[in-house]
């Protein structure tokens, strides 16, 4: 029976991991108000990740039970519920908020608390801010707890170690990222997704996961596993639209190539150069099949003949867009700087989490507003700032600070590969949000990673 | 008590004191919140079990940062519009009105000058950072736009914005340090964070009564 727990803890975890590294939906909650009535209110998009997350978490509580190990398990620090307590005042210190759903109230004849609470979930304020509330819970604290207490489950004795296994399922899911990337590169005509919903966030997670494969696969002793990193290298950078995120990738590798030591850094210093030597020679690959294609490019520009990927990073490139002399993408940084004005009285505490697409529009004043932006292209720092405040920001900061102290406890080459790819995540950050579905879980993972390391690496040196 | 404490706990108590000022003004949103944290803060800080987390320092700088900013929006209301203004000769047309509470908390945070070294923590050094990326990509952003539009109080960029944020992040990085300033000593976190909820709970109440309106 223990033995068959066990394996079935081992398997969920590796589903897990795979169907995260994704933003695959199963289904939505909640009426889709736009094409009933023509106006948007909240769906909360079921992810095949979260939705294989959620079902883990429950099994976990359920068999821990069952086994009498609640004693043993690992906590979150007390970042991460600062950070959750941070958006929960957010949501209820927010003036915006409470207006809707007063007025919701006051409109709908609202009596009573069992009705207040139906109305929560009715005003789109309301159910944005309980969305990612919940969605935070779980990229901050329960992912983590679940990744650490399976990867390294003392629940029973002898403790099992799960760490490898969940390190060969990230690969393989990267890789199968990668390989329909690919396929979508050469069947063109769009920027790849892969398995997300976007080019950016496609990109964003590239940017992210990959400093840490490659120093993972360079650490193995045969040298072709470093081949291998490299090829995966050239594959992501070929299939990545977003020039930005191709910089946070680079920036991620020499950062991992500075903490490593050794041959490690050797071999990733190797894949860093290799890339950028290869590209040019492998760029027929991003000729697609398909040759007799029209493409319209997002000026209208018609294009005959092959598409190539150098539309999209001019595109990234560019500042100025058709519509305006400044991509939207970063007049909103200064935008979204509008909170600071004291009548907003959004600075300390934000406008409430979920909330910042409802109140960035008035924060544009006379700054030019004509185009729409690219999915998956905001500030994080600037958004979490908005919707949590200067106090949000803060706990954010904090917690990716703590992980990355840990990060640096860790041992040998993985200290190196989390410091790389946090540090990648953090420049990426910059210009495409990456807390979301798909890739707000895969930190989760990291941090997780860094705990476990973390504690192994302290446990030898007591033992020593 | 170290003495960095003191100036920050008489600090404190000033901000409270502005709150409940006749001129202060508070929303509902303002009154909720000071009474559901308030509570919950109680709840940490009376209950034995939740008595390890207020004995951690940086746990109690981070509680109470939380709590002066929710009283700082309160306090900041008080006293007249008009009081002091600050002007800068870059913006000429502009004007920026200081709270009482911001330069009481700015001269609190001055005065325990000196208490600040040992106040360092991961807390406080997440504050630091987000105050520098705010004014990073607010002046970067600033200087790029500034390029390709017109900038000016009454053009398509205004440059107050982040005169504003610059003031902003000043006034609410000063209470950070008067919390980092307060938990560093250990006896005033514990009486600090036994009390401030209570103060809170009963200033969410004062304004409730005075204001009106429902929490």
């Amino acid at each position: 029976m223990k033995k068959l727990l066990t394996l079935l803890d081992s398997v969920l975890l590796v589903v897990v991991l795979v169907t995260l590294c994704s933003q695959v939906e199963v289904g939505r909650l909640g009426a889709d108000t736009y094409k009933k009535h023509g106006f948007v209110t909240k769906q909360l998009h079921l992810s095949l990740g979260e939705m294989m997350l959620m079902g883990t978490l429950v099994w976990f509580a359920i068999s821990t039970s069952l086994r009498g190990g609640w004693r043993k398990l690992w906590w979150p620090p007390f970042c991460s519920w600062a950070f959750l307590l941070v958006l929960f005042v957010a949501a209820i210190h927010s003036q915006s908020v409470r207006e809707a759903v007063g007025g919701y109230g006051l409109q709908h004849h609202v009596h009573g608390l069992a009705s207040n609470i139906k109305s929560l979930v009715k005003v789109q304020q309301s159910r944005e801010a309980l969305a990612d509330l919940v969605q935070f819970s779980l990229f901050f604290i329960w992912a983590p707890w679940l990744f650490v207490n399976l990867m390294r489950d003392q629940r029973d004795t002898p403790q099992e170690s799960r760490r490898f296994l969940a390190l060969i399922a990230v690969v393989a899911a990267v890789g199968l990222v990668l390989l329909v990337g690919l396929l979508q590169l050469r069947h063109g005509p769009d920027a790849p997704k892969s398995l997300f919903e976007s080019p950016n966030a496609y990109n964003g997670f590239l940017a992210f996961i990959l400093p840490f494969v490659t120093v993972l696969l360079a650490s193995r002793r045969q040298i072709a596993w470093a081949v291998v990193g490299l090829v995966l290298l050239v594959i992501a950078v070929l299939s990545m639209a977003s020039i930005w995120a191709v910089l946070a990738l680079l920036i991620g590798l020499l950062v991992a190539a500075l903490f490593a030591a050794g041959p490690v850094r050797m071999r990733v210093a190797c894949c860093l150069v290799g890339t950028v030597i290869l590209l040019p020679f492998a760029w027929p690959l991003t000729l697609p099949l398909r040759h007799d294609t029209i493409n319209i490019d997002r000026f209208g520009k018609t294009h005959a003949g092959p598409i190539t990927l150098e539309q999209s990073r001019a595109d990234s490139l560019h500042l100025a867009s058709q519509a305006q002399p400044v991509k939207k993408q970063f007049v909103e940084w200064y935008a979204a700087v509008g909170m600071a004005r004291p009548r907003e009285k959004a600075f300390a505490t934000g406008v409430g989490p979920g909330n910042y697409q409802l109140n960035i529009g008035p924060m544009y004043a006379s700054l030019p507003n004509e185009e729409k932006m690219p999915p998956d292209s905001n500030n994080l720092y600037l958004v979490q700032a908005m919707t949590g405040g200067f106090l949000g920001l803060a706990a954010l900061l904090w917690v990716l600070a703590t992980y990355l102290h840990q990060a640096r406890l860790a041992s040998g080459w993985y200290s190196a590969g989390l410091c790389g790819s946090l540090a990648a995540f953090t420049v990426v950050n910059l210009f495409h949000a990456l807390l979301v579905r798909g890739t707000g879980v895969l930190l989760a993972f990291l941090f997780a990673l860094a705990v476990v390391t973390a504690r192994e690496a302290g446990s030898k040196d007591r033992g020593r | 008590m170290h003495w960095g404490a003191a100036v920050a706990i008489v600090g404190v108590a000033g901000l409270i004191g502005l709150s409940l000022l006749g001129t202060a003004t508070s929303t509902p949103a303002d009154r909720l919140s000071l009474l559901v944290v308030g509570v919950l803060l109680a709840i940490a800080a009376w209950w034995l079990p939740g008595t390890r987390l207020t004995a951690d320092r940086e746990a109690g700088a981070f509680l109470l940062c939380l709590c002066l900013f929710l009283i700082q929006g309160v306090a900041r209301t008080a006293g007249p519009a008009e009081g002091y203004e600050l002007h800068l000769s870059m913006l000429p047309n502009d004007s920026f009105p200081l709270s009482w509470a911001a330069r009481l908390a700015v001269m609190a945070t001055v005065v325990a000058l000196p208490a600040w070294k040992g106040a360092a923590s991961g807390w406080l050094r997440g504050v630091f950072a987000a105050a520098i990326i705010l004014v990073l990509l607010g002046a970067g952003s600033l200087f790029l736009l500034g390029r390709f539009l017109t900038v000016g109080a009454t053009e398509q960029v205004d440059p107050a914005v982040l005169a504003n944020l610059i003031i902003q992040l000043v006034e609410y990085t000063a209470l950070a340090l008067l919390a980092a300033c307060i938990a560093r000593s250990p006896g005033c976190r514990t009486w600090t964070l036994r009390l401030l909820p209570i103060a809170m709970v009963l200033l969410g109440f004062w304004l409730k009564h005075h204001q009106g309106g429902a929490a």
